[in-house]
């Protein structure tokens, strides 16, 4: 029996999620299905800074100060500290407190002194990583929104590879994909386009991963000005003059979102940024002009 | 039936108690030097030499061939 | 690669789940190993040597040799092989002399004696089990034995916990020699003596003579399970079996040759003609990640029919050390120390023992030796402590590897303050070695 194309889709981590893969057996379906499902669940439940019980919320909470923490958390922080450094400092997942002083929702900037407030309990130094161990001070707060949806789709790619399928998942936009698919060279994925629906771009996916960012996920506009919601950890801000979207091809879904996030958050030198990374890419001004390592 | 006993109470022991490691999780006990015996060619020898020298045998698989040496 | 990529997209592979893994554990690439062994046992203790002085005891070089090469992703092939040569003089006979109070020990020089021994097996792997058949050959110039084996395990309970059992048959053939040496300089073969010959063995050497053509027969099982306990932990529990028939007593033990009177009354080495031994074996690897080192435990317990009772533990840390410069980086350079201790204890046989040659005492033995007996000091209460080191340097895909042990045997390392017993070993063991993976 031939394989057929299957597809699955479920709510996850404030978004939907799609999976499709190649299966020859019907009935596997279910069971794979759960099995992705429940990975996200477990990811969802350990790196929630929504849910009181999950393990980040007892590290913002300083429970765990000190306390050696599991292999693949201490992998994310490693992660997270190579990111820090090498973006100039751009990339910090302990912005969270500027989300509590900007709405989106409303068109006005926020209180200057409110920000100033906000700045101070932002650093990831502040949070001591040791490569084993946190100790927060200054009432320091972690956020892994950044790469955890990431980091998840890698895990159900991961999933999928173990179980030797051609797949391609879908979580929010950020997608990776096993191999090839059965009757194609490569997945065709398409890119948003930053300021109405459909797509602008399309590219070829034969392995790896995408990942973008844009500014008009959630923004407010005042006086014809937009203010995204990356917002820098240095003035609390929004960058000026950056890209309006970036989407990056990496080898994994991570990868591609830290470095399309930390080209957003560079401003105007977020050009120089993508093209050191040596990724393929695809970016737009805010005149929509096209910038590109790839065919597009 | 004494041993057999053993075993099962080895089981029973072994299989409570702990949280399902996912593959993935599996990596430091994938590392060589994790594995029962590291050096094939030294647990040969060691068995072979303390076969020789000692009144005990055996242990962890089925017993072995012989030599003349004891 | 930009230099910033390299690094982040090294830290994002590091993070655990990110990479998949195979799913048939079998070997992933073909790998050949040498070794070279020197062992060299201290010389004999001279004021204990009735000889009146040190001799050279057992000097052994060691040469093994293996390749494990994959056939297809789920059959693989395991071939071990070695070369022994030995020489030197080893324990035949203790005892209490006339008029003394001390243990003495005699000593036999052996001529250089050779041993060949191979061993292949090939195994099956399966997505969550695997199974194996081998087969053992081992051929001294007196001895040969011959082995089979088969084992499987199965892993269950998500793959935490491992099952596993084997059983193994073993025949040996003794061909002892006469300790005669013909004109040519051979040393001449039980079997290949006259009847006039053999009769004046039967007196001079029973031992050897009765060995004459003899056989044994060995049969084993074991039954085991392993289980993970978290990211670091792995523990494991066997038993085994080892049922043991034919002739069991070693042909190269000599009865007491002496002028007390009361040493005609001693025998050879009379043994029983079965044996049936069990053990217990407990083990766990434990990984450090913060010190990127390994810890293993390992006990067994050994009881056998014989009224032998022994404990081994065996205690090894293995500590990982790869430096982040360049050339070992890019060279793939890791090294690799173990130091290691290992200890034993054993009671004894309930047919050994030291005849009292004096003859105040009125018998040389109070044991019924009139069925079994032995002075084999393998057979005495005693305890032995070795610690060892290895020292493995990875480069590229070769490994080159070192070791050294210690070994020293002693009735009073056992607990027994009571007993001399100074046939006992104590010797250095020098490995060195090379790995080579393709």
């Amino acid at each position: 029996m031939s394989a057929r194309l299957r597809s699955f889709g479920f709510k996850a981590m404030g978004g939907p999620c799609n999976v499709h893969l190649w299966l020859r057996e019907e009935d596997e379906l279910t069971k794979i299905e759960k099995e992705l499902t429940d990975e996200v669940r477990r990811l969802e439940a350990k790196f929630s800074r929504f849910q009181p019980s999950s393990l980040l919320s007892q590290i913002n909470r300083g429970e765990l100060n000190e306390v050696s923490l599991d292999a693949e958390t201490v992998g994310l922080f490693n992660y997270v500290d190579q990111c820090f450094d090498l973006s100039g400092h751009m990339f910090d997942p302990t912005i969270g407190s500027l989300h509590r002083v900007w709405d989106f929702k409303i068109p006005n900037l926020p209180d200057p002194r409110d920000l100033e407030r906000a700045l101070q309990h932002i650093g990831w130094k502040k949070v001591n990583w040791d490569g084993r161990t946190v100790n927060l001070t200054h009432n320091v707060q972690i956020d892994l929104g950044g790469i955890v949806k990431e980091f998840a789709v890698d895990r159900l790619c991961t999933l999928l590879k173990e179980k030797g399928l051609i797949g391609l998942v879908n979580l929010s936009g950020d997608i990776a994909v096993s191999q090839a698919p059965e009757d194609k060279p490569a997945w065709k994925v398409a890119i948003q386009h930053p300021r109405k629906a459909g797509a602008i771009a399309e590219v070829d996916l034969a392995a790896g991963a995408i990942a973008g960012s844009g500014d008009y996920e959630r923004f407010i506009e005042i006086d014809g000005v937009r203010y995204c919601h990356l917002l820098r950890p240095d003035t609390g801000y929004p960058a000026p003059n950056g890209f309006c979207a970036v989407s990056v091809i990496a080898e994994n879904c991570l990868l591609a979102g830290t470095v399309s996030t930390v080209a957003m958050l560079k401003g105007e030198l977020g050009h120089a940024w993508l093209e050191e990374m040596q990724l393929p890419y695809v970016a737009f001004d805010q005149a929509l002009q096209a910038y590109s390592s790839i065919e597009v | 039936m004494r041993l057999k006993w053993l075993f099962v109470v080895l089981c029973v022991v072994g299989v409570s108690g702990c949280v399902t490691v996912s593959p993935w999780q599996r990596g430091n006990l994938a590392k060589s030097e994790m594995s029962w015996s590291p050096d094939a060619l030294e647990s040969t020898l060691d068995g072979h030499i303390y076969f020789a020298k000692e009144a005990s045998s055996g242990g962890g698989a089925a017993a072995g061939g012989g030599c003349g040496c004891n | 690669m930009s230099k910033k990529l390299t690094l982040l997209a090294k830290s994002a592979l590091a993070i655990p789940g990110m990479i998949a893994t195979a799913q048939a554990a079998g070997p992933a690439g073909s790998e050949a190993s040498y070794r070279y062994t020197y062992y060299t046992e201290d010389d004999s203790p001279e004021a204990r040597d009735d000889s009146g002085g040190a001799q050279d005891r057992y000097k052994i070089q060691v040469h093994q040799f293996h390749i494990l090469t994959p056939v297809t992703d789920k059959f693989a092939v395991n071939v071990e092989a070695s070369y022994e040569s030995m020489s030197g003089a080893s324990p035949v006979y203790s005892y209490i002399a006339d008029g003394q109070e001390d243990v003495y020990t005699h000593f036999n020089g052996a001529s250089r004696e050779r041993r060949y021994d191979v061993s292949a097996n090939g195994r099956y792997y399966g997505s969550t089990s695997d199974a194996g058949a081998g087969v053992y050959a081992s051929m001294e110039r007196d001895y040969f034995a011959l082995n089979g084996s088969l084992d499987g395990s199965i892993q269950i309970n998500d793959q935490m916990t491992t099952l596993s059992g084997g059983v193994s048959a073993g025949h040996d053939w003794l061909n002892p020699n006469s300790g005669v040496v013909s004109d040519s300089g051979d040393v001449l073969m039980v079997n290949d003596l006259s009847s006039e010959e053999l009769e004046q063995l039967a007196a001079d050497a029973p031992a050897r003579h009765a060995a004459k053509g003899k056989t044994k027969w060995q049969l084993s099982v074991f039954e085991g399970v392993g289980q993970i306990i978290d990211m670091n932990t792995v523990v494991q529990g066997s038993v085994s079996f080892t049922y043991k028939t034919g002739y069991l007593s070693d042909p190269y033990r000599d009865c007491v040759g002496s002028d007390a009177p009361l040493a005609d009354n001693v025998p050879c080495d009379i043994r029983p003609s079965t044996r049936a031994a069990g053990t217990l074996s407990l083990g766990v690897r434990r990984y450090l990640p913060t010190l990127n080192a390994a810890v293993h435990g390992d006990y067994r317990l050994f009881v056998d029919n014989w009224d032998v009772m022994s404990h081994t533990l065996d205690l090894d840390y293995y500590q990982n050390w790869a430096p982040n410069w360049n050339f070992f980086v890019n060279n793939d350079v890791n090294f690799q120390l173990v130091p290691g201790v290992r200890y034993y204890q054993q009671s004894q046989a309930y047919f050994y023992e030291i005849p009292d040659l004096n003859t105040t005492t009125g018998s040389a033995y109070s044991a019924d030796t009139t069925r079994y007996y032995s002075s084999d000091p393998r057979l005495s209460h005693y305890g032995a402590i070795s610690l060892k080191t290895r020292l493995k340097i990875d480069f590229r895909q070769f490994s080159l590897n070192g070791s050294v042990e210690r070994y020293a045997a002693n009735p009073a390392y056992g607990f027994n303050f009571d007993d001399d017993t100074p046939g006992l070993p104590a010797y250095w063991r020098f490995t060195t070695g090379l790995d080579f993976r393709f």
